[in-house]
């Protein structure tokens, strides 16, 4: 009953999209094969917030992502989208990849790739009405790239990918939006232009939920962090966060006294 | 032209335009040899059918015995990769076993048939390599048919299709990943199972990798590649069958593969100097 209704996209219309939890993550565990990589991991986002995912390399922020958006199965554990299930809430939660999980090479332009966005909002055969073509030029105009609508995927720079990825997510108009490593690898401008965009979603009441790698700008850019590493070591401010000894056991003392 | 080397044309024709468009839909998700798998798969499945019509002794039974023992023994094969992944093996690993144990299935099957007189080394060798020269209206319907039908599918469906094979991972989240999962299964082994009389198993995977290799250079959206992909695998497969038939007397599957291969080291060769000629005129 689930398949055949995501397959005719039939959704719950009774979702509030402005509930006071926005996302809750409850004892999850997940992990490759025999593997557990993160375990009992809880926490909650609070509608409109933005919160940072942080920790050392290997730590589990990835998985954890993937195990909340159900890409790889939880061996224990529920999340909850705007009180919901994932399921029921699908078409107001976008995920923005890290960039190499695309095959840039592929025979396509920016404009096909963005509109991908909107194929949770269509019918089966995923034919795109003129309504949803201007959503697509909104969103490349609001990153900057409407010059690079009509450009082949395989002739961008690693900047103008992330901007690419987030103009797909953004076209979804999600209200919650959930971002692997957006910030890294990027230039100045495309910098920006990121926090820029991500500053009028939150503007809107939406919720960003961000793994991000530079603790130095943390505090700057976030309203709340989760520190991982293996499990939920810390949440709260980033001032918080970043001074628990959590976060001195897991970057050192010397992060923590650069922070 | 004689009224047999029309029908072994529009074979041709069709069994290379269905290879081609779907051999450009394998190749973007990177699985060409999954291809290959699913058609070991299908031959221990038509040796199967082969032994249980010796046994039933009943002649119409032959063509849905075929189609449900090859199905039932590719989508076993092609099911045992996606366990052997699960438990961690990686894909060529895991491909590797399938293939391996497929034909090493076979060959024992084979055996045990043989003892009933129902299957001979002229049955597995046409398997292997196909017999394009003795295509039967009967036997090119299917792919015909096949052929119309994936048409009519891409036309409707082509978006749906691109975003599945560019990103999988965003299909998942948007709920339609099963689902197509399934489908393509399905397709793989109707495609392979449509295709096994002309080219054969070992001349199968050539046919559905070249014709996309072939116009990859040239196209620059998915729908383009697709279609050119089906143009080219029809056109220089029946322009093979044709030149199989009186000019060159070389067995046809084979001219078939020889002569997408000349046509992928052209476009390649092609592609590069005009790429070298854009680059010198940039500078």
């Amino acid at each position: 009953m689930n398949a055949l209704t995501s397959m005719l996209r039939i959704t719950d219309k009774s979702v509030s999209l402005s509930p006071e939890i926005a996302l809750g993550v409850y004892g999850l565990s997940a992990g490759y094969g025999a593997e557990t990589i993160v375990r009992d991991a809880s926490f909650e986002v609070q509608t409109g917030e933005r919160l940072a995912i942080i920790g050392p390399n290997g730590a589990g922020k990835s998985t954890l992502l993937k195990a909340v958006l159900g890409l790889i199965k939880p061996s224990a554990g529920s999340v909850r989208f705007l009180n919901r299930g994932f399921g029921a809430v699908r078409q107001h939660v976008a995920y923005v990849a890290q960039a190499d999980e695309i095959d840039w090479r592929f025979p396509g332009k920016v404009r096909d790739l963005v509109a991908m966005g909107r194929a949770v909002h269509l019918g089966i055969t995923g034919r795109l009405t003129a309504t949803d073509w201007r959503a697509v030029d909104r969103a490349l105009g609001s990153l900057n790239i409407a010059h690079l609508a009509d450009r082949p995927l395989s002739d961008l720079s690693g900047g103008q990918r992330r901007r690419v990825l987030l103009a797909r997510a953004l076209v979804q108009d999600p209200q919650v939006l959930i971002m692997d490593e957006p910030f890294q690898a990027i230039d100045v401008s495309t910098r920006e232009a990121l926090i820029d965009v991500l500053d009028a979603f939150q503007a809107e009441g939406k919720t960003a939920v961000i793994v991000h790698h530079n603790l130095g700008d943390v505090q700057a850019l976030f309203d709340r962090a989760v520190l991982i590493d293996g499990t939920v070591a810390s949440v709260g401010s980033p001032q918080e966060v970043m001074a628990s000894p959590a976060f001195a056991a897991a970057f050192g003392a010397v992060h923590q006294n650069a922070a | 032209m004689d009224y047999n080397t029309l029908i072994v044309l529009m074979g041709l024709l069709s069994t290379g335009s269905l290879l081609g468009g779907f051999g450009a839909l394998v190749s973007l998700k990177g699985e060409n040899l999954t291809a290959d798998v699913a058609g070991h798969g299908v031959v221990s499945g038509v040796v199967v059918s082969k032994g249980l019509l010796a046994v039933l002794g009943a002649a119409w039974l032959a063509v849905p015995l075929l189609w449900v023992c090859g199905f039932a023994s590719s989508a076993l094969t092609l099911g045992f990769i996606f366990w052997a992944r699960s438990r961690g093996y990686s894909a060529g690993a895991a491909q590797a076993m399938a293939i391996g144990l497929a034909y090493g299935l076979t060959l024992v099957l084979m055996s045990l048939v043989q003892g009933y007189g129902a299957f001979s080394t002229k049955g597995l060798t046409t398997l292997l390599l196909g017999d394009a020269a003795t295509l039967s209206l009967g036997r090119i319907l299917p792919a015909i048919s096949m052929l119309l039908g994936a048409g009519l599918v891409f036309g409707v469906f082509w978006r749906g299709l691109m975003n599945w094979v560019l990103d999988p991972q965003s299909t998942q989240l948007q709920g339609q990943s099963s689902a197509l999962a399934l489908m393509w299964i399905v397709a793989t082994v109707a495609v392979v199972l449509t295709c096994l009389p002309a080219l054969g198993l070992t001349l199968l995977v050539g046919a559905l990798t070249l014709p996309a290799l072939a116009v990859r250079p040239w196209v620059r959206g998915f729908p383009a590649l697709v279609i050119g992909s089906a143009a080219v695998g029809g056109v220089f497969a029946t322009l093979a069958g044709w030149l199989s038939a009186g000019i060159v007397p070389l067995p046809t599957g084979a001219l078939v593969i020889v002569t997408l291969g000349a046509v992928w080291l052209l476009s390649m060769i092609l592609a590069r100097g005009v790429s070298a000629v854009r680059m010198r005129r940039a500078a």
